[in-house]
């Protein structure tokens, strides 16, 4: 759940109006204005259709004894386009429960696993070979101590020694996609040694198919 | 709106070349640096839908503008009369102007054309000889009245420095707020003196890496869209948005051809990062780099004939420079620091480059063969530096101590003149446009 919450948090973040941020007030006005009566359409448009005809109703989920998974989570939204990007759908909650953490830090300029990671990585792998349903996305971040574009190469470095180790550890690679952010989401602010180590991570995001 | 912009310049007097007694010597920089008075211009008569103070307005925009290089030190107006008939506009009394020991002197006289459009007479005058250097004037909007006193600036600044100005140029950059991943980044473009802000991104996606096309009009950068970092092409007129990929790979780093048909950019995949550069009419991709590990940050020689470039191919970041095609690729950069951000001077003598040493990163220049680097800046953490049109400055990321949002900066390239630039919010990633021009052809470009 944790890892969960803050993902999404971010998308709606984004979506938050912060006071000074968008400047003209009466366009502020007009783009809410124009979502609530598009949205408000959609809806009426929804009401219409489903007292006309019903879908058809989805297969039962299967019980698998779990806890009751979050909602899905809404679509990223892409800038002007107006298209949805990556679905990230269904949230699988208790991965960072039975593995303790979803991240493994890194030594300044390094993709190299040490022991500390090899043993959270060990223990994540042993979940995802048993929850062969999840998708895995891992996450490749820096510190803000190097130079923009070299940040997303080494965050991509980092991402790819988690998933080099995961398939060594029998993970189906076909399951796994990779990005970097680079240092462009920190874990923590500051410039200190401090809050850098704690910057030099990869994550490992699980989600259903 | 802005590209409706034009304005039209007609010659009033032109006295030849610049004046032979009065000219900066761009070697010396700040010791030659010209004295100079920018009185208030002095209406005609009064100009409706303007502030009343236009007058001081204008003289102000010409004064910060060439004060921001080392070539020009403004009088303090306090050594002056600060009311001048219109007349004065036109023939000063040199006399008067002797006695501020100021070496050159810009008049500006407005006028109204009609309900929209204004007339500023510029004209600079050699103080010692009493004599008219060059005048010109400019017409435009009355709402575009900074750009106007810019382009006066421009003006003044080719008839005494003998080469192009950068005054009506604008800044494109990533805004930062926020904390840790909770961190919004919007595409905003301004003034080069951060005047005229506007965003141009909602803050849904993370903004980072912009860079202009060579007309200006369109820009390209990246921004990440859910988990995924895709390149995104935004014409600045109409706004539309086009996405350039996908790719096989985590792509990064865009940047333009000189030529504006294609763009370079970085994709990381298992763990190596090339370099590639992808035609944008067809899509086609050519990769140019193998070497494992990162290679990355790759920018176009101003001919398009070379390609800048950071790799840690040698165990630690540093420049290289190859060919366009990826022939001959060489290193420039040796030493302990790591080197990367970098990119040509809009001149083609020399490259700027972030320099990471220990726990400082500054901002430096050096010869396109790597030779004879010299820092610009002192801070603890400049970065991401990115030279003006004229190619005589730059403007860089600077980050203070603690967790406060980094902030841009511009600086001369003798490092002597060093500006923070008013964001209403952190900044990063600073782009410069081109000069945007001030005679109607070159709206076309």
């Amino acid at each position: 759940m944790v890892a969960f919450a803050r993902r999404p948090a971010g998308i709606g973040k984004a979506m938050t109006i912060i006071p000074g941020q968008l400047r003209p007030a009466s366009k502020r006005a007009r783009v809410l204005c124009a979502s609530l009566i598009v949205s408000t359409s959609l809806l009426m448009a929804s009401c219409q259709r489903s007292t006309q005809r019903l879908p058809p109703m989805p297969p039962m989920p299967q019980s698998t004894g779990r806890a009751a998974e979050p909602p899905v989570l809404q679509p990223y939204v892409v800038d002007g386009s107006g298209q949805p990007a990556t679905i990230v759908s269904e949230p699988l909650d208790n991965f960072i429960q039975a593995v303790g953490t979803d991240q493994v830090l890194f030594d300044s300029d390094s993709h190299d696993l040490d022991q500390k990671a090899k043993k959270i990585l060990d223990k994540q792998s042993e979940w995802l070979l048993r929850r062969i349903d999840a998708k895995i996305m891992i996450e490749g971040y820096t510190d803000n101590f190097v130079t923009r574009n070299y940040s997303y190469a080494l965050g991509e470095r980092r991402a790819n020694s988690i998933r080099n180790y995961f398939v060594q550890m029998g993970v189906d690679v076909n399951r796994i996609s990779v990005t970097s952010y680079g240092r462009d989401r920190p874990a923590v602010d500051g410039n200190n040694e401090e809050s850098r180590s704690l910057n030099r991570r990869g994550r490992v995001v699980v989600f259903k198919k | 709106m802005r590209l409706l912009f034009f304005i039209i310049m007609l010659h009033l007097t032109c006295a030849g070349p610049a004046h032979a007694g009065l000219r900066v010597d761009i070697n010396k920089g700040v010791e030659s640096a010209i004295l100079i008075a920018v009185p208030f211009a002095v209406a005609r008569a009064p100009i409706s839908g303007t502030s009343p103070a236009l007058g001081s307005e204008i003289a102000d925009v010409i004064a910060n503008d060439l004060a921001s290089t080392a070539f020009f030190k403004p009088i303090d107006r306090d050594r002056y009369a600060m009311a001048m008939p219109v007349a004065d506009a036109e023939t000063p009394r040199f006399a008067h102007w002797r006695s501020t020991r100021g070496q050159a002197l810009v008049t500006g006289a407005i006028a109204e054309v009609d309900a929209d459009v204004f007339r500023l007479e510029c004209r600079l005058f050699d103080i010692f000889s009493g004599e008219p250097v060059a005048a010109r004037n400019f017409v435009g909007r009355k709402d575009q009245w900074r750009q106007i006193s810019h382009v006066c600036a421009n003006f003044v600044y080719e008839a005494l420095v003998g080469e192009p100005g950068h005054f009506d140029s604008r800044i494109l950059y990533a805004t930062e707020s926020g904390s840790g991943e909770q961190r919004i980044r919007r595409l905003a473009e301004m003034d080069y003196d951060g005047a005229g802000h506007s965003y141009l991104s909602k803050g849904v996606n993370m903004v980072a890496t912009p860079a202009y096309a060579p007309g200006g009009g369109t820009v390209v950068h990246l921004a990440f869209a859910g988990s995924a970092a895709k390149i995104y092409l935004v014409n600045l007129a109409t706004r539309a948005t086009t996405e350039i990929g996908p790719f096989d790979g985590v792509a990064f780093g865009p940047r333009f051809s000189p030529d504006g048909a294609s763009i370079l950019l970085s994709i990381g995949k298992n763990g190596n990062t090339d370099i590639y550069r992808i035609d944008l009419a067809s899509r086609n991709i050519v990769k140019l780099t193998d070497a494992p590990g990162t290679d990355t940050g790759a920018s176009y020689s101003p001919d398009g004939r070379k390609i800048l470039f950071e790799s840690n191919r040698s165990g630690s970041q540093q420049l290289y420079i190859m060919n366009a095609d990826g022939s001959e690729q060489s290193r420039i950069t040796f030493g302990k620091a790591r080197y990367g951000a970098a990119s040509w001077s809009p001149r083609g003598d020399l490259l700027a480059f972030t320099r990471i040493a220990a726990d400082v990163a500054s901002i430096g220049v050096m010869r396109s063969d790597g030779q004879g680097e010299r820092m610009l800046t002192r801070s603890m953490r400049d970065e991401s530096p990115a030279w003006a049109p004229s190619g005589r400055a730059i403007v860089f990321m600077r980050t203070g101590s603690g967790s406060r949002a980094p902030e841009l900066w511009t600086i001369d390239l003798a490092g002597t003149v060093e500006r923070r630039l008013p964001l209403p919010e952190g900044g990063s990633d600073p782009a410069w446009s081109p000069s945007r021009g001030a005679l109607p052809v070159s709206a076309k470009r």
